[in-house]
């Protein structure tokens, strides 16, 4: 078990944003694992199942710890995406800052991915993890946050919208002159977004 | 469609979720903003991806050999635990857990036998309404005391008695009184009434006369 310790925090850590509380939950989830193991079915991979008890175990701390960091900052960008602009067709800081694998090379581009998750809702944040990092379906990602896909299907597509957004600040890209206007109202979205977060 | 499903049509595209019939719709109108898309999604999700392991790659080794001790103990402690708790169960705690599923029927059966005991009982005493003769009079108040056994026939006072028929003398040692003397009058038993420990003997005179006394009542 212990070469999935790593993989196993980078899950908790993208869920929590936290290096003690990823620690703790990876503690408890290889302790449940220890104590359960005689009930493990077999019916998905050992990888699946382990994943499944780090994610149970983070959505349990995050509704302990309610904490709603970047609630209104998502509503808003929310908000505007319905406002009529055409979605996912100007924010593409990623793609623009060159080669992508240069760009995965690049640390400050991994750090303002990183810093990226960290202003995401928890709810956006968790479909992220489910979907980028652990591969989840959209079935059992509704399973796991107890809604419909349909309801997963909408969080996902906001919250890869904001998160793209939240990169273009972050990584000051600059759009191109038939994506100026668009991408100037998310910037100011961005600034009245930062008036409200911790 | 507007702009907002196809876009999520789109990413759903991307994650692989959509049945072949949607599948081939999106691709027939994928155009290059869309792959552009596309292309993005999937550079950000690698980018999730490494930066998140990169994320876990600070974390010295050192502290996750601390986790791991920890997670040791824990076991071992939940081990110790199982085990006091095992051994604490004493011999009869075992034996009573062992016919735990007996329990209820077995209580069953007990009342049910104690209940035909009680029935078998009261069918022994039952002709009761004929032996404890007691006459509720003003004239003998201290004949019989109300809550006393009274004697089989013959009884002891002169003045009263019944005849038994030995022959006629049920095999379950209950006598049957047929026949009743009393001050110096004899007569058949009509009928015996009991109540709260007062047996009252209703009969008919010889002389069929019906007795107008209150011994009578």
């Amino acid at each position: 078990m212990v070469r999935y310790q790593r993989k196993v925090y980078s899950v908790a850590f993208g869920y929590l944003r936290n290096q003690e509380d990823a620690l703790d939950v990876v503690q408890e989830a290889f302790i449940k694992v220890h104590r359960y193991l005689a009930k493990f079915e077999g019916n998905s991979s050992f990888y699946t199942w382990l994943y499944r008890i780090v994610t149970n175990l983070c959505i349990d701390h995050l509704r302990k710890s309610k904490r709603h960091r970047a609630l209104e900052f998502d509503d808003k960008l929310r908000h505007e995406s319905k406002g009529g602009e055409t979605l996912g067709t100007h924010h593409r800081p990623l793609s623009a800052m060159g080669d992508p694998a240069s760009v995965l090379q690049r640390q400050e581009i991994l750090d303002a991915v990183q810093d990226g998750l960290q202003y995401l809702s928890d709810k956006h944040r968790a479909v992220i993890i489910m979907r980028e990092l652990q591969g989840m379906s959209y079935a059992e990602m509704a399973t796991t946050m107890g809604c419909s896909k349909g309801t997963i299907m909408s969080r996902l597509f906001h919250a890869r919208r904001n998160m793209q957004k939240i990169l273009s600040e972050k990584l000051e890209y600059q759009p191109s002159e038939s994506n100026k206007e668009p991408a100037e109202k998310s910037k100011k979205a961005m600034k009245s977004a930062e008036a409200v977060m911790p | 469609m507007n702009p907002v499903s196809d876009i999520e049509n789109l990413h759903a595209y991307f994650d692989g979720e959509l049945q072949d019939e949607e599948r081939q719709a999106v691709e027939a109108m994928l155009t290059e903003d869309a792959e552009a898309t596309l292309a993005e999604l999937s550079l950000l999700r690698q980018a999730i991806s490494v930066g998140l392991e990169a994320e876990a790659e600070k974390i010295p080794e050192a502290r996750f050999e601390q986790l791991w001790d920890e997670v040791e103990r824990t076991l071992e402690r939940d081990a110790r635990l199982q085990q006091a708790a095992d051994s604490d169960v004493s011999l009869w705690s075992r034996v009573g857990a062992f016919f735990k599923p007996l329990w209820a029927p077995t209580a069953a059966l007990a009342g049910v036998a104690a209940a035909a005991a009680i029935y078998i009982g009261s069918g022994e005493s039952e002709p009761a309404e004929n032996t404890p003769v007691s006459v509720a009079s003003k004239d003998e108040p201290a004949q019989e005391a109300a809550d006393e056994p009274m004697p089989l026939a013959p009884l002891q006072d002169d003045r009263i008695a019944a005849n038994v028929e030995a022959d006629e003398m049920p095999s379950n040692n209950e006598a049957e009184i047929q026949r009743i003397e009393f001050g110096g009058k004899t007569g058949r038993i009509d009928r015996i009434e009991s109540k709260q420990g007062i047996t009252t003997v209703i009969w008919i005179d010889d002389e069929d006369e019906t007795l107008d006394s209150e011994r009578a009542l």
